[in-house]
């Protein structure tokens, strides 16, 4: 043994030393030489593991970050922290955005293991960067590991470069647009995409048979457009579709054709309609999708909350009544029917004051009643949550009640 | 404890034989976990501690013998203490300070040595007082305190220079 310099001490004593010092230390020392950088980065890389810069996001740490650049796996990138318009008030502001912007982007494209990329502007912003998303695109293109990116903005942000990423498996795209011929490039170059999130009607043109013909292996679907009834319909042709969400407008009846495709092939697991009541016609398509295990939905009447109970195989449904009726006798008959069910949340509905009680019973006959998971009510107003797991329901109240007190 | 056991034979990696008593030496992880080992039988047996010369193993029973009466500090993990928080280094008591005011060279080897015989308190002691050599200095600076030459490329440099400037006050 015998040491006659710092560098000769192991490791573990070094890691050590660096607890005694401030982040100002720290970033010296870790730029004194490789060996002591590493040991910076060995110490405190978990930490920037997954990191979120925003408006607080402070110097010191953005330049931790820097270093410890190739540790970052998850990195979550508000455009707020660049905002120059954002200064009243705030001790802090980013005076030098666009030079910042330039190192931030030169970190990233050293980000090695880098696996889920997210880039937000969601507040009001004075733009100080040309082409954000573009610069951001550029820098990691050819990261090996990327394969989750994620583009939020209420600003039109130009995302030409998509197509310069090619491993992506998860693309959300929440910006206001999008050109078609972008999308078919992005989707050529990333042929193993299986997840696709776009914002409300980001790509009107030929959207659904750009991704029929280009996604081949997409299983979650989200989107958002109002267009022609057979303008939806190709997506059922998607030979892995797993999961599909329509939010925002449509159009009055407008899934039908797509429903009775869907059910032809019956593989889908999860449908989400988040907005536009489903019609009689569209609720009779959509019950013969027997593979169905999620489903979310607006219905209008009780015919068609009682004609969901053919789904035999549902675990969970999520309702909304776009009318203030009374649905008792429609939730109990899925409820009757579908005995797989985890969940029931009424997210928007009524149901009379027996209904828990006739729920119960209803379990009781089926020999259903405690078994694990329990069946999960979720009905607004009555009561947020129950359980109706136990023999004695009102046991399980005053366990409620018992945790809310402690 | 056995009567016994009160008195304790180390030998260094240089040969030199040094008697201590239990009380003493204790402090030493290592050396408590040895002598349970060994239990009744070898009361009169020599410890070799090999990686250690007599110098320094002098100098850390000086210190053990000093603190030998120190109440166990329980080390917590700081409760509840933010964690990227840097932990105190002023408060090395005045006959630390000025055991520990020696050749770096000797320093590391201490550091070393309270590794191996497993003395926390003095590792601590220890660990402080190189942060303190480190606290507030520049890189360029650090580099000269420690005798440490500079490998990064010249672009390294360039990107750690503009990595620093990153986003400023106002």
């Amino acid at each position: 043994m015998g040491a006659t310099n710092i560098a000769e001490l192991i490791d573990d004593c070094l890691y050590n030393i660096l607890e005694f010092l401030t982040t100002k230390d720290r970033i010296s020392f870790a730029q004194v030489s490789q060996r002591f950088r590493q040991v910076f980065i060995n110490q405190c890389g978990s930490k920037y593991r997954e990191f979120t810069l925003d408006e607080n996001s402070r110097r010191l740490e953005l330049i931790q970050l820097c270093i410890c650049r190739e540790a970052v796996e998850v990195l979550t990138i508000n455009l707020e922290h660049f905002d120059t318009g954002k200064c009243m008030g705030t001790s802090y502001r980013c005076i030098a955005p666009a030079e910042c912007y330039g190192i931030l982007c030169h970190t990233l494209s050293g980000m090695n293991r880098l696996k889920h990329l997210v880039v937000k502007q969601l507040k009001f912003y004075i733009a100080p960067i040309d082409k954000p998303f573009d610069q951001v695109l550029a820098a990691v293109r050819h990261l090996p590991e990327l394969k989750r990116l994620e583009f939020q903005a209420t600003q039109d942000f130009s995302v030409d470069r998509l197509h310069q990423l090619q491993n992506l498996e998860t693309l959300q795209l929440l910006i206001p647009k999008v050109p078609p011929a972008c999308l078919v490039k992005c989707f050529k170059s990333n042929s193993n995409l299986r997840s696709l999130h776009l914002g409300y009607s980001c790509c009107q043109k030929n959207l659904v048979d750009i991704i029929v013909t280009h996604c081949k292996d997409l299983e979650v679907l989200k989107f958002g457009m109002t267009a022609e009834p057979a303008d939806y319909k190709p997506l059922a042709k998607l030979p892995k579709l797993r999961e599909l969400s329509h939010f925002g407008i449509r159009r009055s009846g407008s899934f039908e054709p797509l429903l009775s495709s869907l059910a032809v092939k019956s593989q889908l697991k999860h449908l989400s309609i988040d907005g536009g009541s489903l019609t009689q016609g569209e609720v009779c398509q959509l019950v013969c999708i027997q593979s169905l295990r999620h489903l979310t939905c607006f219905c209008a009447s009780n015919e068609c909350v009682e004609m969901l109970g053919r789904l035999k195989n549902l675990e969970e449904i999520c309702l909304w009544m776009s009318r203030p009726l009374d649905i008792s006798h429609g939730l109990l008959t899925i409820i009757a029917s579908c005995k797989r069910l985890k969940l029931l949340r009424l997210a928007v509905g009524n149901v009379n004051k027996n209904f828990f009680n006739d729920a119960i019973d209803l379990l009781r006959m089926d020999e259903r009643l405690g078994q694990q998971p329990p069946l999960k009510l979720e009905i607004p107003a009555i009561s947020q949550k129950q359980d109706i797991s136990h023999e004695d329901i009102s046991i399980h109240k005053e366990r409620i009640i018992w945790g809310s007190v402690a | 404890m056995s009567q016994n056991m009160s008195i304790v034979r180390l030998e260094s990696s240089d040969k030199v034989l040094f008697e201590v008593h239990y009380d003493v030496i204790k402090c030493s992880e290592t050396i408590r976990k040895a002598l349970q080992d060994l239990g009744d039988e070898d009361d009169f047996g020599v410890l070799p501690v090999p990686k250690v010369s007599s110098q320094i193993l002098e100098m850390v029973l000086n210190w053990a013998t000093y603190h030998k009466n120190d109440i166990p500090k329980v080390i917590d993990e700081d409760a509840e203490e933010d964690e990227s928080m840097e932990k105190r280094t002023d408060d090395i008591c005045a006959w630390d300070t000025n055991f520990l005011n020696v050749d770096q060279g000797i320093l590391y080897e201490i550091i070393l040595a309270a590794n191996y015989l497993n003395i926390q308190n003095l590792l601590h002691t220890t660990y402080r007082t190189v942060a303190n050599m480190i606290k507030g200095k520049t890189t360029e600076q650090i580099r000269q305190t420690f005798s440490l030459v500079n490998d990064f490329t010249p672009e390294e440099e360039e990107e750690m220079r503009r990595e620093a400037d990153w986003c400023k006050w106002d």
